[in-house]
């Protein structure tokens, strides 16, 4: 911009400069070369005059300064009378005899001449009369042509140039800044149309325009960005997104917990700063290579699923995105559910054994007549234990899998111990143990046949590992919002490295002892499960050879 | 512009990062096999390890490549001379690992609640090796220097473990040999501990160019 107006500037200047002294020169020169031809003719004029008055005068006094004037006389006989040159670079005055003015003067009595002599850097004006007695004067004056004139003054032209250049050059450089001065402080924040110069009217309107439309969609993006990071902070997953050289571009909370991080910034640094698992390696260094990934890593004591697929653009990976989960629960569950599967196979394969083993027997007839009734008892009791040990274990999967369509009611709890405990008077009595219920009638709101399940399973545990003589006592109280039942034995008791595992399913403390009592490993768990779906909870306080409570706390709805 | 010797060693460091990652995996996995009695995670513990030799071998032929074609000096250098000892370290730790991973398989070994000495001892070692990496990844000094402190933590911890098994054996000669893989296993704890504060060592070296053994 700058360059352009500093060319114009110049062209312009020198433009007028050199037109303005050419047509200067010019017309200077026409009357230069008037007046120099008018001085040429009046002093021909003059000395025609003197010649012819006065013929003896001596020409060499008048024209004593040849380079004022140079004054030849011809002859009527055509030859060179005086001349008053002396110079030798000029035309010798014979020769001019031949000159076209010299013989018109002759043959017509007058004439005038002006030519360029030497080149065109001189001009020369020449006046040439005859005079009466035949003879010819001739006077001549040589002035400097317009040409030579410019040539001789280029110095000071080439002066003036260089000064238009330096002088071109300040002014555009002023004349800029002066213009661009009010765009160059326009303040952009407090932009109003009232500040400024008419002629950036359009540009600043042009401008307030485009800012209203920019503070639109810069608010527009940044609520987005905001939904978004909140989004991605407070998933529960965690997403990581990689570049393709596996640095960091955007981590959420969840990753960096999961990972077990530091808080930090992360952001355009290796992934591989926060975990070198193995299994986060070869996901990563897959999905570089445009293949999704899945993996199952273990950190910080928690299982983590790692989903990785690549960002291909082109068939060029970009980057990638990294899922993470934790998947710890499902894994454990995964693990119980396998060894619950193994264990029910092994403990509906134990009595099925006994069956077939005796039922194959009596069909093959090596059974005496007496042991029949001792074998037969034996399928039913194998039998029963099945059967029992099916219904629990439906039960259970409807409690595991919260699939309960029973109805929920009012039932009365001490209510409800009365029946379960009167159920076991029987047995209770065979061995001598005591049963004692106390406390009041305490209604909550639950479903019959599950507390009933419950509560039965704790009782005849109760029972099945008392000792012989010995007491349950079973009381129903109530607190402020809470509903107690509490069941205790004197019986063989818990070791307490065993308390927690008891819940467990099929898990036993002594697995030879259960055979002898019977049951099917599942009691606890269908209490513990029925607890949780009254929002229960059962607390177990037990110690070896002394007796075991269980005491299950609902709260009050 | 990025150049070539740029690349290399940008591939250098995460070749590096990679085999520390094999390091941190192979001796967790080692620890929880030995803590769960769990061999068949002990028995995924050996084809880590041959991963890390092979790593090794890759990483010891990129470091002489380096030093051949580039000559690197001042910073680079010593990346790469600390690298070269670092990958030593990391392959001794993968190998000891191994070993405990494979008494894990042979002898049964019954961890319980009397042991927390060998826990609290492969959980402080598992720290350190994560420590010692992190500390590489992470150009992180501080982390170095805790790393090498944390080594008598270990070390006094080897000390009780051995006195516990002296007792041991002295309550009950019939469980010399559970005593002795006990010290076994150990004891490579202890030595996986002082090749963390030697990889810690080195990256101290690697970011301000001094080492304890230069300075003494």
């Amino acid at each position: 911009m700058k360059q352009r107006v500093y060319g114009y500037f110049c062209l312009l200047i020198i433009g007028t400069v050199l037109f303005t002294s050419i047509i200067i020169s010019y017309v200077m020169h026409q009357r230069l070369y008037a007046t120099v031809r008018q001085t040429v003719v009046s002093e021909t004029n003059l000395l025609k005059d003197v010649l012819e008055q006065s013929p003896a005068v001596d020409l060499t006094v008048l024209a004593r300064n040849p380079d004022l004037f140079r004054i030849t006389l011809f002859s009527q006989e055509r030859t060179v009378l005086f001349d008053n040159s002396n110079s030798s670079s000029v035309l010798p005055a014979d020769e001019m005899l031949t000159n076209p003015e010299v013989l018109q003067a002759f043959d017509s009595g007058s004439s005038e001449r002006i030519y360029f002599a030497s080149g065109i850097q001189y001009q020369t004006f020449s006046a040439t009369l005859r005079l009466t007695d035949g003879s010819v004067i001739r006077v001549e004056k040589v002035v400097e042509s317009l040409f030579r004139m410019i040539i001789r003054n280029r110095s000071y032209l080439f002066f003036l140039i260089l000064l238009i250049f330096f002088g071109s050059n300040f002014l555009a450089n002023r004349l800029i800044r002066e213009i661009t001065a009010p765009v160059n402080n326009l303040n952009l924040d407090e932009l109003s149309l009232s500040k400024v110069d008419d002629v950036f009217s359009p540009l600043v309107r042009r401008i307030l325009g485009q800012q209203i439309r920019f503070d639109r969609q810069i608010k527009e993006a940044r609520k987005r960005q905001i939904e978004f990071s909140l989004v991605l902070q407070n998933m529960r997953e965690g997403l990581i997104v990689l570049n393709s050289n596996a640095n960091i571009i955007t981590i959420n909370k969840s990753a960096l917990n999961y990972f077990g991080a530091k808080d930090g910034d992360y952001i355009d640094k290796s992934i591989y700063m926060i975990n070198r698992r193995a299994g986060l390696q070869s996901a990563i260094e897959k999905a570089l290579m445009g293949e999704p990934a899945e993996e199952l890593i273990f950190v910080n004591s928690r299982y983590l699923q790692l989903l990785v697929s690549p960002i291909s653009e082109d068939a060029v990976v970009q980057g990638i995105i990294l899922l993470v989960m934790d998947v710890t629960e499902k894994h454990d569950a995964e693990v119980r559910r396998r060894e619950f599967s193994a264990n029910v196979s092994h403990e509906l394969k134990t009595p099925l054994t006994t069956i077939s083993g005796y039922a194959e027997l009596l069909k093959n007839g090596l059974v005496k007549p007496p042991d029949v009734y001792r074998f037969s008892e034996r399928i039913y009791i194998e039998a029963t234990r099945m059967s029992e040990l099916i219904s629990d274990i439906i039960t259970l999967s409807r409690l595991d899998e919260r699939q309960i369509d029973l109805p929920f009611e009012h039932v009365d709890l001490y209510q409800l111990m009365t029946d379960i405990s009167g159920r076991f008077t029987d047995s209770a009595r065979e061995r001598d143990i005591t049963i004692s219920l106390s406390g009041q009638s305490s209604v909550i709101y639950g479903i019959r046949r599950i507390l009933e399940e419950m509560l039965f399973n704790i009782c005849d545990n109760a029972l099945k590992y008392n000792l012989d003589g010995g007491r349950i006592d079973i009381s129903v109280s109530e607190g402020d919002d809470f509903i107690m039942v509490s069941v205790s034995d004197t019986g063989i008791g818990i070791p307490e490295e065993e308390q927690d595992r008891v819940f467990e399913r099929f898990y036993r403390v002594e697995k030879s002892h259960s055979k002898q009592t019977g049951g099917t490993g599942l009691g606890l768990s269908i209490a513990k499960h029925g607890a949780l779906v009254h929002s229960a909870k059962i607390i177990l306080e037990s110690t070896p050879n002394v007796g075991t409570t269980i005491r299950i706390r609902f709260p009050k709805h | 512009m990025r150049t070539k010797f740029d690349e290399q060693l940008e591939q250098l460091n995460s070749e590096l990062i990679k085999m520390g990652g094999l390091c941190e995996e192979v001796i967790t996995n080692a620890a929880r096999a030995l803590l769960k009695g769990d061999p068949k995670l002990a028995r995924e513990v050996l084809p880590v390890d041959q991963e890390i030799d092979r790593k090794e071998h890759e990483i010891e032929t990129l470091c002489l490549k380096l030093l051949l074609q580039q000559q690197p000096v001042a910073r680079d250098l010593r990346l790469i001379s600390s690298a070269l000892k670092m990958v030593t370290d990391m392959e001794r730790i993968g190998d000891q690992a191994a070993d405990i991973a494979e008494i894990t398989q042979l002898a049964n070994i019954p961890l319980d609640n009397n042991n927390t000495h060998v826990r609290d001892m492969a959980a402080a070692t598992v720290d350190m090796v994560n420590g010692a990496i992190s500390a590489f990844v992470q150009r992180d000094l501080e982390l170095a220097h805790a790393i090498i402190d944390y080594d008598d933590v270990v070390d006094n911890l080897f000390d009780q473990v051995k006195d516990e098994l002296i007792e041991v054996i002295g309550k009950n000669p019939d469980s010399g040999e559970f005593a002795v893989d006990m010290l076994m296993v150990a004891k490579y704890f202890e030595r996986i501990g002082d090749h963390a504060v030697n990889i810690a060592e080195w990256v101290e070296f690697a970011i301000t160019g001094t080492h304890k053994d230069i300075l003494d």
